[in-house]
């Protein structure tokens, strides 16, 4: 009963150098695999939490139609914020109402390095409420918060950085009312954020809620209502039950996924390329073991038409290539998880600083300077029992090819 | 006569005369106006614009119809193609290399159509009396001539600028100067009329004027009009989204 595992293991003892190539080929499939995935897996849980504190909260109440021109920042298209409060008061939901709309920063030599201007979109917050939903006053690296009344502005740090802004610095944005006319007003800068969302850090310009009103003729209205329900999995149903309420009020109420389509977007193509990660591995795998696995078939195949003619039957034979190769599955499963867990392990730690990546361009990924992975174990189950499936799969075929030559034609085989 | 009488002699005297300078205002936008509006234009211009980076230089041929419809094509190596019109109180843009025709609208009438002048800076038309409650502030001289100082509220949420204040030649009038303001009332923009020129039936057209935006700072934009040829007879489809392929 063990006779066959037992010569199998003696055969991959016999070929220590192919067998330990083989494996390390499987090894290190697997290793990228794990490794990918945790680091996939890590950005797509820390950049769907930092969308929802600093972005999107679990969802946000909009003017019919205003979520369609966006990009307009459509002023006209705002409502009273007053008539939804009491709702989200009976459900308990932290809210926040904002204006946004775009305009120009524009700012000058003297204190900044130079003059210039920048188009940007701005965000007038409630700087009591926002608390409620956003994370963004706990991001506060420089300066003070917002007080209601006062023409301030919050800057993301690195538009700071590059616009080389500092705390009191005046800067006046050119922007336009609600009802088209331009406008000009002044902003002093007193207070700059850092936080863990890039697109915040990169491009985020926030003032108080009453400046906005006052300056872009809202009369009290806003842009937005953004509703949060925390984070846990409960959140998107208490927002999901309250859109009929929304709807019935002639306003529209969209959930994170929706208002973070571009991010959610980029989550579904890392589905796809998780599944060319593990196709590549494949291929890894089965070339390097049916490249092992033939250069071992056809180095014995006199030895295998000897043991044929001393009895030994085609399953048998079949059988100890395929524990061979199940042995060396094992052996690179085994080396690939540990490799795979000892690389993660500094990746969960310390992570990878990608800041100099992200700061340049934005992959619709909310994650800032470091990249963490996570311990995904499902993952490396998977990878486990892959390797040893490849190779047990890819052995079958080898040995298929052998077994096909007659005893004398195996005798005689050169 | 007696203080009473006197007083209401004053108060009558004043009353016709603010109503009188009122009425001048309303005279003097609607003639400036008609100067500038033919039934039909075409015109060859450049476009210099001048900021901290350097100047740009675009041309351009311009066809107008009344005094709202126009189309616009660039015809510089960099923008060749390039085609806006304005038909039907609306706007398009068209890009021959996307081959595709943009609507504008709102917030992207703010955007640069060339360095100062935005896309809502070329959408006002010259119904300005529509648009504007008109007020006779004064008088100016501007570059040697007598001007009169009108000041121009918006009454219509059609228009970009809240106010303007101009300044029209007392003689031919003629814009000489013009000062865009926001809401909050800091001056954005001014114009200066750099060139007038008398074409055809004598009548007289700007040919040269420079637009400096008075918030960044050295930024500033040329407009010369290199051709020009009045009441031209255009077709009718040229202001059509057909003719923008």
């Amino acid at each position: 009963m063990t006779f066959l595992p037992k010569m199998a293991f003696k055969n991959l003892a016999r070929y220590k150098k192919r067998t330990m190539i083989t494996a390390g080929a499987i090894a290190y499939g697997l290793m990228m695999f794990i490794v990918i995935r945790s680091l996939l897996t890590g950005i797509d849980n820390e950049s769907e939490t930092n969308l929802r504190l600093y972005e999107t909260a679990t969802g946000r109440i909009m003017a019919q139609g205003y979520w369609d021109d966006r990009e307009t920042f459509p002023l006209e298209k705002s409502f009273d914020p007053e008539i939804v409060t009491p709702i989200l008061e009976n459900t308990g939901a932290g809210y926040s109402p904002r204006i946004s709309f775009g305009g120009d920063l524009i700012f000058y030599k003297d204190p900044f390095p130079e003059d210039g201007s920048i188009p940007g979109r701005f965000t007038a917050i409630d700087p009591v409420l926002d608390a409620d939903v956003f994370k963004l006053r706990e991001s506060l690296s420089e300066g003070s918060w917002l007080v209601d009344g006062e023409q301030g502005l919050i800057l993301g740090h690195w538009l700071a950085e590059d616009i080389g802004a500092g705390i009191g610095h005046t800067v006046l944005v050119e922007t336009q009312t609600k009802d088209g006319y331009a406008q000009v007003f002044d902003l002093e800068i007193v207070g700059i954020v850092n936080c863990p969302n890039p697109e915040i850090t990169r491009s985020g310009m926030f003032l108080p809620l009453s400046v906005a009103d006052e300056f872009l003729e809202m009369d009290g209205t806003v842009t937005e209502v953004n509703v949060n329900f925390g984070t846990l999995n409960g959140a998107d149903a208490d927002f999901a039950a309250l859109v009929p309420d929304v709807e019935a009020m002639g306003l529209e109420a969209l959930d994170w996924r929706i208002l973070g389509a571009d991010f959610i977007a980029i989550s579904q193509a890392k589905a796809g390329s998780s599944g060319m990660i593990i196709f590549l591995i494949l291929i890894i795998a089965g070339v390097g073991i049916s490249n092992t696995m033939l250069m071992a078939v056809y180095e014995r195949v006199r030895e295998l038409g000897m043991m044929r003619a001393l009895g030994m039957r085609n399953r048998q034979i079949r059988a100890m290539f395929l524990w061979e190769s199940a042995g060396i599955g094992l052996l690179g499963g085994f080396y690939g998880v540990g490799l795979g867990a000892l690389v993660t392990w500094p990746l969960v730690k310390w992570g990878i600083d990608y800041t100099f990546l992200l700061r340049e361009a934005s992959f619709g990924y909310r994650i800032q300077g470091q990249m963490y992975g996570v311990w995904d174990i499902p993952s490396m189950i998977i990878a486990f029992f892959m390797g040893v499936g490849m190779a047990v799969l890819v052995a079958a075929f080898s040995t298929h090819r052998i077994l096909r030559l007659d005893i004398p034609a195996s005798l005689r085989f050169q | 006569m007696n203080f009473k009488r006197f007083l209401i002699l004053v108060i009558t005297l004043t009353a016709i005369a603010v109503n009188a300078f009122s009425q001048t205002a309303e005279e003097v936008i609607r003639k400036m106006d008609e100067l500038q509006t033919f039934d039909t234009m075409y015109s060859e211009g450049t476009m210099i614009t001048e900021d901290r980076f350097g100047e740009k230089r675009s041309t351009y041929k311009a066809w107008s119809r009344g005094s709202q419809d126009f189309l616009i094509e660039f015809t510089n190596v960099e923008e060749r193609g390039q085609k806006i019109l304005r038909v039907d109180d609306e706007l398009y843009l068209f890009y021959p290399d996307a081959e595709d025709i943009i609507p504008m609208h709102g917030a992207a009438l703010k955007q640069s159509m060339f360095g100062d002048i935005s896309y809502e800076d070329i959408t006002e038309g010259r119904n300005t009396l529509d648009k504007y409650d008109v007020e006779m502030i004064g008088s100016e001289i501007v570059d040697g001539k007598d001007c009169w100082v009108i000041e121009m509220i918006a009454t219509s949420r059609d228009v970009p600028y809240p106010k303007q204040i101009v300044k029209v030649g007392k003689e031919d009038y003629v814009l000489r100067e013009a000062e865009y303001y926001a809401r909050s009332g800091r001056l954005l923009k001014i114009v200066d009329v750099i060139k007038v020129e008398t074409f055809g039936d004598g009548r007289l057209m700007i040919t040269e004027m420079v637009m400096a935006d008075q918030l960044r700072r050295g930024s500033s934009t040329r407009m010369r009009i290199d051709t020009l040829e009045i009441d031209p007879r255009l077709n009718d489809d040229l202001f059509s989204l057909r003719s923008l392929y």
